[in-house]
This record gives structure tokens, sequence and C-alpha cells, in this order.
């Protein structure tokens, strides 16, 4: 399995006015090949949550007697666990990740992670024109641009080239659609499908419940720093009490289909993908 | 008088340079007071440059802008264009100027040199019409995204402008959030009547105004009631754009060989279906 939680905690600022338990007793399995969505409210979790995975929060062992954190087999509650050899393995493409371009050029931009895991100047390109091209773009177009002049979808290609250059086994990505026209997120959505052909474990963090619904095969909820439940997608949204009450919303085709439903038209009310609405639509009217 | 008037505006980044970027090219269109327009375009449409356009933090390489009959390249009133046309942007982070709310809000006010009852006044008026009466003397660092941009908002009102350009100010919230910033704004339209210009990337939220306006490559390419701009999928989808979940359903139809008519809400295709049974 690519990551096992049992108990984690995190609590910030403790023993001040500010404390906040982030993560309450925290227990979640994500297994070789999924792709794992994580859903919840702004400030339920989410972020401590997958900064704990490459470790950029490290653990608190005070308050995790009992807890196991395991990633792609490295041991974090160790003493002194393995951050280089599971910064290699976790790839993490944070929200937004166009603003931590630097280079002058975009293969420098790309080369910069393959360079730092110690690889000779020929295996970091062929590396590099590899990760170029898997993002979708045209090495010998683009290699020797400046990353900043480029379109903000292109600039966001870039960025995750960036990561995947290392070769990472578990992929983590941060609303990686965020901020982007319909066309780019579409076009960053088919991409990050494409991407799991080689990096089979994804975990995608989204407030866009029609992506999660499109993507996923098990979703996490959490809420408060506590963990609602690891559902599949159908199981989940056809739980509307739940995702109302933890502040969430339905995908919007689910949202449509229910309230076809409602005025006697005969579809699933938790229909979660376009196509299948219309699908089913059709047959309808043919009845 | 139209309250904005464009006039075969033209903007180029880095004139006459090797890098030379036509942003706008030659767009024209007038706004009427109480308007709610939506203007759309995928990225480096030039949405973005317009709105700075429309309250002169850009002057026109060609072309004008007149804000009330005042063009926004007359240095001496750009004071009065400014206060007319208030813009709130994406990220609610940048645009916190104070450590305490009410001081956020009445920084514009301050500017303008009123006495301090009426900037009191315009605080508390302001706060009341995003819904944040009860955060006056709080921090805004402490609030959500949604929060944060309601401030912003309420910053600029208290400006009193005539016009509010919102330029993608839900994009980096949550749901909830942008269903906040959504909430006010139509509750500001409806209880001030403020013209409300408001770019976004979202269809559902497009739907909300009355005109769209859409642009690509920096003309204009729609300019229509938002009912039969945004029904009409095969067009958005051709500048990179996108329509409401129902007009995308029953395109889907209509290419299985269903005609439904003109379809933007849930309810209108519920209705369709509903006859066609």
């Amino acid at each position: 399995m690519s990551v096992e939680i049992k108990n984690l905690n995190f609590i910030y600022s403790p023993k001040t006015p500010y404390e906040k338990k982030a993560l309450d007793d925290i227990t979640l399995t994500v297994e070789d090949g999924d792709f794992f969505g994580i859903i919840g409210h702004t400030g339920s979790g989410k972020s401590t949550l997958i900064n704990h995975l490459n470790a950029l929060t490290r653990t608190q062992p005070k308050y995790n007697k009992d807890a196991v954190l395991k990633v792609c087999g490295i041991d974090l509650m160790a003493k002194k666990p393995d951050l280089k050899g599971l910064r290699e393995k976790v790839g993490m493409v944070f929200q937004y990740p166009e603003y931590q371009l630097f280079a002058d050029t975009v293969a420098k931009d790309v080369a910069y992670g393959a360079k730092n895991l110690g690889l000779n100047d020929e295996e970091t390109e062929k590396r590099v024109r590899d990760a170029i091209a898997r993002v979708g773009l045209n090495y010998d177009e683009i290699a020797e641009r400046s990353p900043f002049e480029l379109s903000g979808g292109q600039k966001r290609r870039v960025a995750i080239a960036g990561v995947i250059v290392m070769r990472p086994s578990l992929l983590i990505l941060d609303e990686p659609t965020a901020g982007l026209d319909p066309k780019g997120k579409k076009e960053i959505l088919a991409l990050v499908k494409e991407l799991q052909k080689t990096c089979p474990t994804i975990i995608m963090v989204s407030h866009n419940m029609d992506e999660v619904a499109e993507c996923c095969n098990k979703v996490g909820v959490l809420s408060n720093g506590k963990i609602m439940g690891v559902f599949t997608p159908d199981e989940l949204f056809s739980k509307r009490a739940l995702i109302s009450s933890l502040g969430l919303e339905l995908p919007t085709v689910t949202e449509l289909s229910a309230f076809l439903a409602e005025k006697g038209i005969d579809v699933n009310p938790a229909t979660l993908v376009e196509r299948d609405l219309v699908e089913s639509l059709e047959w309808f009217l043919n009845k | 008088m139209s309250i904005i008037s464009v006039k075969n505006l033209t903007y180029i980044y880095n004139e006459d340079m090797e890098d030379e970027v036509i942003a706008l090219d030659n767009v024209s269109f007038d706004v009427e007071e109480g308007e709610f327009i939506a203007l759309i375009g995928s990225n480096g449409s030039g949405k973005s440059t317009l709105a700075r356009l429309l309250n002169g933090l850009r002057e026109p390489t060609m072309g004008e802008v007149l804000v009330s009959g005042i063009p926004t390249t007359d240095s001496k009133r750009r004071f009065e264009v400014r206060k007319s046309v208030g813009v709130v942007f994406q990220n609610p982070d940048n645009q916190m100027v104070t450590t305490i709310i009410e001081d956020d809000v009445a920084f514009g006010p301050e500017n303008l040199g009123l006495p301090s009852e009426e900037i009191n006044a315009r605080v508390d008026w302001a706060l009341e019409c995003v819904g944040m009466s009860g955060h006056r003397k709080g921090t805004p660092f402490r609030l959500s995204g949604g929060q944060k941009q309601r401030i912003a908002i309420a910053g600029v009102l208290a400006i009193k402008p005539k016009v509010l350009v919102l330029d993608e100010s839900t994009a980096m919230l949550d749901p909830r959030g942008k269903k906040e910033v959504m909430d006010t704004i139509e509750r500001i339209r409806e209880k001030e009547g403020m013209t409300v210009i408001m770019i976004t990337h979202f269809p559902e939220e497009a739907s909300r105004a009355d005109r769209v306006i859409a642009l690509d490559k920096g003309k204009i390419v729609i300019d229509e009631p938002s009912h039969t701009a945004l029904a009409d999928v095969e067009r958005l989808r051709s500048y990179g754009l996108d329509a409401p979940l129902p007009a995308r359903v029953a395109y889907g139809l209509k290419q299985r060989g269903v005609e439904l008519g003109e379809i933007v809400t849930a309810r209108e295709l519920a209705e369709a279906l509903c006859r066609l049974k």
C-alpha cells in the first residue's frame, strides 16, 4: 500500500490561545493504484494531512503515541525517517504551482528536481524531455523559452513537469485545476488522468465535486480534522444529508439529475457524469 | 448618457517591441446604469486588461473609455473616474491593507477626505451590505477566503462607486466562499441597484447576469442577453468557453437527434423534457 495512516493527530500552536487540532485521530489507507480524492471544507485539515505525506509538516511525537504514518514504505514515525528517499518517491504539486516557477528557461526549471536527485546531465536531459512531453508540451518549441511568458495553463503544465521529472511513485495534487479557464481545466484534468498510466497512485485534493466524481475511485472526507469516512464516488454522492451537513456540494450533474428526477423525469437521481445523464435522458425520451 | 462607454478601444502591451501583444483590439460597447454584465473569455482573451482600463488603472493605446462622459485619460478628473468605478480583484489576500476590518473598509472613504461621521456611516453601510457587520472590530487575517473577499467588496462599496467591477473575484474561493460572494453581489444589486460588471470563468455565475460579453483574442465575439449567449454551446466552445450544465445536456441530446430548444437553466430543461414526453 502507498499510504498507511493510523490514529494521526496534529495540533497547531499547542498550549496557546490559538491552539487548533488540525488532525484528530486520522486513520486512512491509500492502496497502490488508487486515484484517491480528499475533500472537505476550507480549514478541515486537507492541507495539513497532505503536508504530512512528504514530511513538509513533521509529526508531533508527543501527541502521536500510538500513531502510524507510512508513506511508500517509509516509516515517518521513526526517529530518523529517510526523508530524502521519501521526497524522491512522493511528488507534490501544490495549489497554483506556477507560482513556484523560477528559472529563466522551461528546461532549467523542469530540470531542477532531477538535478537535486543527483542525476548526471545526460540522464537529467532525458528525463526533462520525457517530462515535458508527458505534460503535453513540445520540447523543441518550449524548452528555451522563459516560463513566465507562457499562458496560465502552459505554466501549470511546466510546473507539473518539474514534479514528475523525479518519477515519483505517489503523486499528490492540491486543487490542480483551480483558477484555470474551462478549457484549461479540461486539459489539466485529462493530463492528470493520463499521468496515472506512469504514476499509478494519485492523491488529489479538490473542491470541485465534478472532478472528484469523474476521476477518483475512492474519496476521503475530512471535517474539522476528523475523517468522516472513505467512500466510492457513487456511495458518497448518494449521501445527500452527509454532504450538506459538511457544507460540501454535490457534483453539478448529480444536482441536476436529482432536480429532474424530482420533476417526474425517470433518471437516476445520483448520476455522476454528464455523458451518463445525457444517455439516460435519451433512453427516457425513447422509452 | 451611458455610465461607461468604450469606444474603439485598443490596448497593446510592449508596443513596437519584439514581444508586442495586442490585448484588446478595437473594442466598443456601452454600459447603461443598473446593468449586470458578465464578461467572459478564455485566459489571455483580454478581460483583466479591460477591467484595468475601465477605471483608468491603464490608459488606452488607441480609442477611449468614458465614465459618465469623462475620459479616463483626463488627469484632472481621474479622481472622479476612480470614485465612479470600483474594482475588486481575484486574490483576497492582496487587497487587505490594515489589520482591523473597519480600518480596512474605511481606507477608501478616508482617502476621499470625508468627515469622520460620514466615514463611519459608510463603513456601517458597506459591512451591512456584505453581511459582515459582526466582524467590524476583527482582523481580516483570521477570516475565510469568502469573508475576506466580502471585506474587499465592502472596501470598494464604501467609496460609493456607480459601477462595481469584479475581476474573477470568486476564482480562488471554495464553493461556500463562491456562494457567499455571489449572494452578496445579488443583494447589492437588489438593494442598491448598482451597475455590476463581473469577469468570470464560471458559466453558472454568468447566467445570473442580464447580458454576456465574450472576448476572444482581444475582440468582442458575443454581446447578447445572457440567455441566448449561454444557450449556444457550440459557439461558446469554439472560443474555449463553457455553457451551464443544462445547456450542455440539451446540446448532448440535440446531437442524438432530440431538439429541446434554447435551454440554460435546470427548470427549462425539465419543462422541455416533460413537453416531449
